[in-house]
């Protein structure tokens, strides 16, 4: 199972994401998100756009990169269906940006048939990264939408 | 945690500082009975969240739209000591001066309703909304710049509204003290282009009729005159920019937490001292944002005004489609409120809570096909909850389990069996916008009246609704 959506806050939105290793997890956890913006399946990925995000630990990371992705969405005006993750660096927190990530995210022109909620933010609240790359990852994430 | 409230009235309720441990203010719901009966444990729990927070002033407030939120209910006003207190991005909410604009006409809902399905077209295809939807307008970097400095007064030099939209709006349409500088480069990249347009989610415009006037003398002088009249509510924030804002800000205010060794209940909470520069540079930021917003609703009316002038062969000033009042629910504001018998100017936290001023209006947009409300501000407000009322009906029920229970086709006829026409980007935006997914808007209304705190004055009933 790449996520599943949680009980959470009545006006917003909590899902689980899951993945074998953070690669993974970072790309379901995108493709959650991308779920609540719009109508993810209908969205063809023929179009891309690499970015790249930092942060000072893997969950910052993880809040960065969502929060690029939201972003993205405004910027581009497109809607993300797929996502290519590849996480950089694991040392202790020794400067302010620790991990770095370049992720490709393929979709197309935002169509109005496919918009379904505007995504505030990805919200503190709740907010956890576990696992490993043995056990597996999972991340709960409350949107404020 | 709700067993622990005590009844002080028919519409207030007490919840003591002992209720839980690091608890250092009472709070205080406002609700009547069949409102505070519904009330989740876990908003009231949340409630405390705030209580604890550094230099907070007794009471902190919910309101009868309140619900579990993220760390802390929507629907909540809590006070910070200037001094010793705290400001928060969390307290205010990501969308950053979500507020309602309402306008008036001198059109009858006869002459209207056998052009509502033009009319809810032309808008559609007038005023961009939904995710993702490209904005008509494309800021250069200095025009976004004077639209955060100077909010609606960029608006009117631009063509945008009148001078007289500005005098009608809450602080003028411009918070002093904004400081684009303190706005980031992604929040600017995001809201360059996006001014005028609608969002999605709750978000709504909405053609309504006046049903009951309650308050003739304070109605008569917002130009709102008898039963029947159209007026029209905006309800819209400021967009990508300001959640960026609010985003950028929630963690610098992490990090201020560490270095000033701030004990917060839920993360979300995240805070810091209002009178530093982690605190003060929030709060320009903040202004920034508000002021994008206030320009955001300005454009749109302006669009509104145009859209009904090719519908009805009229200018706006013909049809009176005038600016009755502007304001904020989501917003930080520095006021001045008599504590302890003496005044004090103090951080007055508003998420998803109205300002209610003496005798100002206060606009409550009832949700998708249910009624909405025009009250006037009173004193007992400034007495009881920092000059402050609810902000609409407050969801019942999580988007998903609307979207599980409610399909937006259904909806969509149902509305249209009430005479409601509407338009959304996608059926399932009806859905979780459903009326049956939030609370009975009139009894969050008959709460903040029982209680003194806001006051009816007219009742407004939907004639068509536009959504993102």
């Amino acid at each position: 199972m790449k996520y599943k959506f949680v009980k959470g806050p009545t006006s917003d939105v909590k899902f689980e994401a899951y993945g074998s290793d953070a690669n993974e997890l970072f790309e379901n956890a995108a493709l959650a998100l991308s779920s609540v913006m719009c109508a993810v399946r209908s969205v063809k990925p023929k179009d891309s756009i690499d970015v790249f995000v930092e942060g000072k630990d893997l969950q910052d990371l993880l809040f960065n990169w969502l929060g690029e992705v939201i972003a993205l969405v405004d910027i581009q005006c497109m809607f993300f269906s797929a996502f290519k993750i590849r996480i950089q660096g694991n040392k202790p927190a020794a400067s302010a940006a620790s991990y770095k990530l370049k992720a490709t995210c393929f979709g197309e022109e935002a169509k109005s048939k496919n918009s379904l909620t505007v995504v505030k933010s990805v919200t503190y609240h709740d907010f956890r990264l576990e696992g490993d790359d043995k056990s597996g990852w999972k991340a709960t994430i409350v949107l404020d939408i | 945690m709700k067993e622990k409230v005590k009844r002080i009235n028919d519409f207030e309720w007490l919840l003591p500082k002992g209720s839980r441990d690091k608890m250092r203010v009472d709070a205080k719901i406002i609700a009547n009975d069949a409102v505070f009966g519904a009330l989740e444990d876990d908003a009231i729990t949340q409630l405390t969240n705030v209580a604890c927070l550094p230099g907070v002033i007794e009471p902190v407030i919910g309101l009868p739209d309140m619900h579990w939120g993220y760390g802390l209910p929507m629907g909540a006003v809590s006070a910070f000591d200037a001094e010793e207190g705290i400001i928060s991005s969390g307290l205010c909410g990501f969308d950053i001066n979500c507020g309602v604009n309402c306008i008036r006409t001198n059109l009858t809902a006869a002459e209207v309703r056998p052009k509502m399905k033009q009319l809810v077209d032309a808008l559609f295809r007038n005023i961009p909304c939904g995710v993702g939807a490209r904005g008509k307008l494309k800021l250069t970097p200095d025009q976004l710049e004077e639209v955060l400095a100077k909010g609606m007064n960029w608006g009117v030099k631009n063509g945008y509204g009148v001078k007289e939209d500005i005098v009608r709006t809450e602080d003028n349409g411009c918070m002093e003290g904004a400081d684009p500088a303190k706005v980031s480069s992604l929040a600017k990249q995001r809201g360059k282009d996006q001014l005028g347009t609608l969002g999605a989610g709750n978000h709504f415009l909405e053609i309504q009729r006046v049903s009951d006037i309650i308050d003739k003398k304070f109605s008569d002088s917002l130009g709102v005159k008898e039963k029947d009249q159209v007026l029209i509510m905006l309800h819209c924030g400021s967009r990508g920019l300001g959640h960026q804002v609010a985003t950028d800000y929630l963690k610098s205010q992490e990090e201020a937490v560490r270095k000033y060794k701030i004990w917060i209940p839920d993360r979300q909470l995240a805070c810091a001292p209002a009178n530093s520069k982690e605190g003060q540079d929030f709060f320009a930021a903040m202004k920034a944002a508000t002021n994008y917003s206030f320009t955001n609703r300005l454009v749109m009316t302006q669009w509104i005004r145009e859209t009904f002038e090719q519908v009805f062969g009229k200018t706006w000033q013909e049809m009176d489609m005038h600016t009755v009042y502007a304001i904020c629910h989501n917003v930080i504001k520095f006021e001045e409120h008599k504590i302890g018998g003496e005044k004090r100017k103090v951080y007055v936290h508003r998420k998803g809570a109205t300002r209610s001023f003496p005798n100002i209006p206060v606009l409550i947009a009832g949700t998708m096909g249910t009624a909405s409300y025009i009250l006037k501000g009173t004193e007992a407000a400034m007495d009881k909850t920092f000059g402050s009322s609810c902000h609409g009906a407050g969801r019942a029920m999580s988007r998903e389990g609307a979207i599980r229970r409610f399909w937006g086709g259904k909806i969509k006829e149902e509305l249209l069996k009430k005479g409601i026409e509407s338009r959304a980007t996608n059926p399932k935006v009806l859905a979780e916008e459903a009326p049956l997914a939030y609370k009975d808007v009139e009894e969050v209304i008959n709460s903040v009246h029982g209680a003194g705190i806001s006051l009816k004055a007219c009742r407004m009933e939907p004639l068509g609704v536009l959504k993102g």
